[in-house]
């Protein structure tokens, strides 16, 4: 089948460009590629959460060592562990001392987890049972973050997929505290739910429409919660609104959505972020999962040939070679003009679920 | 179904002895399923009130077809407006229901020319442009043969009498590529007779005709052994609408709708099929 062709060769792509950020990421993976400046420093947040991903590749590219790759990010990342747990936000090294980060914090514990999972050694639950814990701790009893986290005010919506990794650290941590504390945020974050199946406050910023981006944070991380607590009822029906929207706009606009949304649903056009696009596809195959219609994987396949589409992978600079761009345009208003390594993992993380289903429906 | 109750205009339309007046609408103007019909219903006896037809040549159009459909939509859009049929489809259904029928005609404009029928092209039916023409030219039916969604003003002013041939088991599938998901999805390939309300194929259903799939069928044999039903079946409703034998199930909205085949899910059903041929058994 020549898309599936298509498909592995945009995964061998981004592969390699992901390998080339852990590179030049100086113990962990470069943040971002700017045409402009060149590579970033590392990034310990999305640094964690590559680790699944490289470790899901090794089975289909195999001799590239990208096990071996993740296990050494993991390593970089318990070496600038916080002692109590946490993890500091943005870049490393941080400007000063650095503070602790919730929401980066709880995107690492998917890495440290993943390599529990992927080796047995304990060293990897122990620190992802001490983030879970630290962020626990934080949590006040209507699910919010106060205090703990830099943003003083309002625990945005889109913290839900900080509330999935703290139930992949009790999966295999088994601590109770940490299961009680990551269900409040999930609580909290499906009172915002409104009408039309939209979460209020689920932006970076409170006065500021989401980018597909944070929208699809805030769906996947109710999805997966529901997977974990396997309470599809209370976690998963109440995005099903959310994700049949997307599944309509992936197929009206050939897999090109919007970059952001009003309130509403009101698009703001001009631009796509390549990164809610393929997070998105992704919320999509998880929701087929259960449903198991092959119309649902229809919509998920157009958001990833969109993003396919955009990438160039014969590139001569090696930065842009099998990069996915923030937003299309390159001045988009996200991250714009960079190529972000979320980005690139995610492309990779959608190509394999969708590579997965396509080859389980033609064994049918 | 529901027998169509008294008060519904389409009940009391004809009387068996005066053909209806029937409007039809195009896509483009070498629609053969249009010209086949257009036709058949002249030869039945019914009056052709005139045929809309969507002129393609429009960049807004073609934009969001390839938006929908992909590049190769150009090609075959192309391919259709010079009269060719798609690709690999040398024993087409609708050829040989054309010659079967002595059907000479490739352009609806020569055809409408030679029976004296008004004949209008408008970029979008929704026009009021279209509106006002469809108003005047007081249809009993519309018949639907292509052109894009339906708004209301025009669906009003047919009197909500639009009649439509989808190539999919109503309710399970609407929407897009009807055929192709029915084959995919394991529905039993079927054309829907039904009235157009503003909902993608949720209106009230007249007749559903099964088909059967047979050896050596091809994706496009398929679909045009589905548009050759459909125009059988548009033929007996209008006849049936003129005796007062028109049936009306309701409709349907409860399902997901059907879209565009994405390139690898139209791959997954060639390969599926291609199985099937060799093994020469069984379900997709």
């Amino acid at each position: 089948m020549p898309s599936l062709a298509r498909y592995l060769r945009h995964l061998e792509a981004t592969a390699s460009w992901l390998r080339r950020s852990v590179v030049r990421g100086r113990g962990g993976s470069a943040a971002y590629f700017s045409p402009l400046v060149g590579w970033s420093r590392p990034y310990p947040e999305t640094t964690g959460y590559l680790i699944p991903t490289l470790l899901n590749m090794e089975e289909w590219l195999p001799g590239r060592e990208l096990r071996l790759a993740a296990i050494r990010l993991g390593e970089w990342l318990l070496s600038i562990q916080r002692s109590e747990g946490a993890w500091s936000g943005g870049l490393y090294p941080p400007r000063g001392e650095g503070r602790p980060s919730v929401f980066n914090t709880a995107q690492i514990i998917k890495g440290v987890v993943s390599l529990y999972r992927a080796t047995g050694e304990h060293r990897w639950a122990e620190s992802a049972g001490m983030a879970a814990t630290w962020l626990a701790e934080g949590v006040s009893g209507d699910g919010e973050w106060r205090g703990t986290d830099y943003r003083s005010c309002v625990t945005p919506s889109y913290y839900a997929h900080a509330a999935w990794p703290m139930l992949e650290a009790w999966d295999i941590c088994g601590d109770e505290s940490v299961r009680q504390a990551a269900e409040r945020v999930l609580r909290m974050v499906l009172s915002r739910r409104q009408e039309d199946g939209s979460f209020r406050a689920w932006a970076f910023e409170p006065d500021k429409p989401p980018f597909t981006h944070t929208i699809a944070y805030t769906l996947r991380g109710l999805l997966e919660s529901a997977r974990l607590l396997e309470d599809w009822e209370t976690y998963g029906e109440p995005v099903v609104p959310a994700l049949e929207f997307f599944l309509r706009r992936a197929e009206f606009t050939g897999g090109r959505l919007p970059g952001a949304y009003r309130a509403g649903w009101q698009p703001v056009r001009g631009f796509t972020c390549l990164t809610g696009n393929v997070q998105v596809a992704l919320c999509l195959l998880i929701w087929e999962q259960r449903v198991g219609d092959l119309r649902i994987v229809n919509a998920a396949a157009k958001l990833v040939d969109y993003v396919c589409s955009t990438q160039w992978l014969r590139a001569p600079i090696a930065g842009l070679r099998g990069a996915v761009a923030g937003s299309v345009p390159l001045w988009g208003p996200y991250i714009r003009f960079r190529y972000p390594n979320w980005a690139a993992k995610y492309h990779c993380d959608a190509l394999m679920m969708l590579i997965r289903r396509i080859g389980s429906a033609l064994e049918r | 179904m529901r027998r169509i109750d008294d008060a519904d205009p389409a009940h009391r339309l004809g009387t068996g002895e005066v053909g209806m007046r029937v409007a039809l609408t195009a896509g483009f103007d070498r629609a053969p399923n249009v010209l086949a019909l257009a036709e058949l219903l002249r030869r039945d006896g019914h009056v052709i009130a005139g045929i809309l037809v969507v002129t393609p040549y429009r960049l807004r159009r073609l934009r969001s077809l390839v938006r929908q459909r992909g590049k190769a939509v150009v090609v075959e859009s192309v391919r259709r407006l010079v009269g060719l049929r798609p690709r690999g489809s040398r024993a087409d259904p609708i050829d040989i229901f054309l010659r079967r029928h002595d059907i000479a005609f490739r352009s609806i404009r020569k055809w409408c020319g030679a029976h004296g029928v008004s004949y209008l092209t408008v970029f979008d039916l929704n026009a009021p442009a279209a509106i006002a023409w469809l108003g005047a030219a007081a249809p009993d039916v519309v018949v639907y043969g292509g052109g894009g969604i339906l708004g209301t003003p025009f669906l009003e002013a047919a009197g909500r009498r639009v009649l439509n041939a989808h190539s999919g088991r109503m309710p399970e599938i609407r929407g897009m590529n009807a055929c192709e998901w029915s084959l995919l999805l394991g529905v039993p390939l079927t054309v829907t007779i039904h009235y157009i309300d503003e909902g993608i194929d949720t209106g009230a259903m007249v007749e559903r005709i099964s088909l059967l799939e047979e050896p050596g069928d091809t994706i496009e044999r398929l679909r045009g052994k589905c548009i050759v039903a459909g125009i059988e079946g548009l033929r007996r409703a209008v006849g049936s609408l003129q005796t007062g034998t028109a049936e009306r199930a309701v409709g349907a909205d409860s399902h997901r709708q059907c879209y565009v085949m994405a390139p690898v899910i139209r791959e997954l059903l060639q390969a599926r099929m291609r199985r099937k041929a060799s093994k020469g058994r069984g379900e997709l």
